[in-house]
């Protein structure tokens, strides 16, 4: 499971690199600081690409997780703060929800 | 005044009054209609100043009804679709004695007060009927007693509000009336000809239905207001004024009906219950080239007033009515007119300033000569980490898009930037989400500033409408008043 939603979120990450003229590398994905001080995207941008990744996720896996919750935003080691941690996040909120790899 | 109204329907006589499924109504019939329920009201033990309400849409049934209620010194409570919870809030609230429904059966009117074995039948909504029974009569002398004139008859508007129970909002009848005779009569039958497409429980409805029947016109009352059968009307009855809404126009529009039935009667279209967008009065103009296009305002608390459209193609207007005056306080524009409610019997007035103007929610421009632009409801500005957007702006854009049929924009909730930007799309024609979203994604790109780039694009089949003919704002998830 963790290996399907990698493979989500790196889809994002190419489609909104299609209308970025800064493109943010993917060589070492999993290590990829989100947001902070070395992320990648600014809050706005952020927001708009964890909708895309909900998306692909509820299409991906017929479920529905929310990546901009207070649950999210309050974790003491962010999920934004690399690709890892998003691929976890997610996992997590999807067996929360009852789909298991 | 009373005196007035009547002695106008019998001058105007064989004039048609109303067209009810296609029936055409003499004043002459309605007159005997109106004295005919005043009798039938009276045998019911309807008093004067007691609350009732009318339940059911446009029909000669009930539009008799609203004026032998009037003519009787009632309070009316028009409602088109009664609920339970409806019902419940109007017993609390107005302690209504009857209940008059017109239906196409017929009119049936119920006795709140004593619940018979009718009303505890299947329509449902009498329990709480029952309930406030003994304290029927009581209550409703209360909410007569708030119009302060034991003369005058009342109206009971319910607001539309999107979140908790409706505002329950008190004008006096009489006021509303009174206003509208002091135009003059028509001197030509069918120089009016209007057809209701707001409800009849709305302030544009009852104000459409008074502004044409206390000068003489022709009030067409639909049955249904889909925009088939709304042009279908156009055609057939040559309607000459229609009062609409921007979303509606936009379906005539997408739907080709102004193709399929011969509009050209046409000469006055006024839109109005929630703004409108340059993009769509460009296009509604390009449609109907001939037609005058006038913006209305109004609220259900200060009533319509009169407004000249700077052009056509304008979204600009004045408020050019002697008895609403206006002012814009931080962007929002504060109203206090002639015809102005007497208060909420649910709510504290607090829409309401301490020297009584009533707060319109809704934000406005003012150009150098005194017109004015709606640029949104100041409750639906989306905030996006402190950059700030309103709907109707991105819709216009939106809609410029060849792929675009209508959309609606709203903000969501999130915890990394407070709100963020979503929009459903009807898309003309078969799109994927994936599509879409590229598209709306590059359309937008140098068009908007990117904060207004919707973060989160929905397809759907089509965009929700209130009964009020606004598009439906609110989104599960999304903010709430």
């Amino acid at each position: 499971m963790t290996e399907r939603i990698q493979s989500v979120v790196v889809a994002a990450l190419d489609e909104i690199n299609l209308t970025r003229e800064e493109k943010i590398p993917t060589d070492r994905v999993l290590d990829l600081c989100l947001y902070g001080d070395s992320g990648v995207f600014e809050s706005m941008y952020l927001v708009a690409f964890l909708s895309l990744v909900e998306e692909n996720i509820e299409d991906e896996f017929g479920a529905e997780v929310s990546l901009t919750s207070e649950k999210a935003v309050s974790r003491r080691v962010s999920p934004f703060s690399s690709v890892r941690r998003l691929v976890g996040f997610i996992e997590e909120e999807l067996e929360l929800v009852g789909v298991r790899g | 005044m009373r005196d007035e109204l009547v002695r106008r329907f019998e001058d105007f006589g064989t004039r048609t009054a109303l067209f009810d499924r296609g029936t055409a109504v003499t004043y002459a019939e309605l007159l005997k209609r109106i004295r005919d329920t005043r009798e039938r009201l009276a045998l019911h033990g309807v008093k004067p100043r007691e609350t009732v309400v009318v339940h059911g849409d446009y029909s000669t049934d009930s539009v008799a009804t609203l004026f032998a209620l009037f003519l009787d010194r009632n309070v009316v409570v028009p409602v088109v679709t009664l609920t339970d919870t409806t019902l419940d809030t109007l017993t609390e609230h107005c302690r209504p004695s009857h209940l008059v429904g017109t239906t196409e059966a017929g009119v049936e009117i119920r006795d709140l007060a004593q619940p018979t074995a009718a009303s505890t039948g299947q329509s449902g909504g009498a329990g709480p009927a029952q309930a406030a029974a003994p304290d029927a009569a009581e209550g409703a002398g209360t909410v007569h007693a708030r119009l302060g004139d034991p003369g005058a008859a009342g109206l009971v508007l319910l607001s539309s509000g999107s979140t908790g129970a409706p505002k329950v909002i008190l004008h006096s009848l009489d006021v509303l009336v009174g206003e509208k005779l002091q135009k003059r009569p028509r001197r030509r039958p069918n120089a009016l000809n209007i057809l209701m497409v707001l409800m009849f429980d709305h302030i544009g409805g009852i104000n459409s239905l008074l502004s044409t029947l206390l000068v003489g016109g022709t009030a067409v009352l639909p049955r249904h207001r889909t925009p088939d059968e709304i042009c279908a009307l156009i055609e057939r009855h040559r309607i000459l004024v229609l009062p609409t809404s921007p979303t509606y126009l936009n379906l005539i529009m997408v739907g080709g009906y102004h193709r399929t039935y011969d509009l050209s009667s046409l000469r006055l279209i006024t839109y109005g219950t929630e703004p409108m967008s340059d993009e769509l009065l460009d296009r509604v103009h390009r449609t109907f080239p001939g037609v005058r296009l006038l913006q209305t305002f109004g609220t259900s608390e200060t009533g319509i007033a009169t407004t000249t459209s700077e052009s056509s193609s304008s979204t600009y207007f004045k408020i050019s009515d002697a008895g609403v005056e206006y002012r814009i306080v931080d962007g929002e524009l504060q109203l206090r007119s002639r015809t102005q409610f007497l208060g909420y019997l649910n709510y504290d007035d607090d829409s309401l300033t301490e020297d009584r103007w009533f707060r319109t929610g809704d934000l406005v421009e003012e150009a150098a000569d005194g017109y004015l632009r709606i640029k949104g409801r100041a409750k639906e500005v989306i905030n996006v980490g402190g950059e700030k957007l309103l709907p109707l702006e991105l819709e216009s854009v939106l809609m410029g898009s060849p792929l675009v049929e209508d959309c609606v924009v709203y903000g969501r909730p999130n915890a990394i930037t407070g709100q963020a930007v979503c929009v459903d799309i009807k898309p003309s024609g078969e799109l994927t989400r994936a599509a879409l979203r590229k598209h709306v994604t590059e359309f937008l790109a140098g068009r908007v500033e990117p904060f207004k780039v919707p973060s989160k694009i929905n397809v759907v089949d089509t965009i929700a409408m209130s009964d009020r003919l606004k598009k439906l704002r609110s989104r599960p998830g999304a903010d709430e008043e």
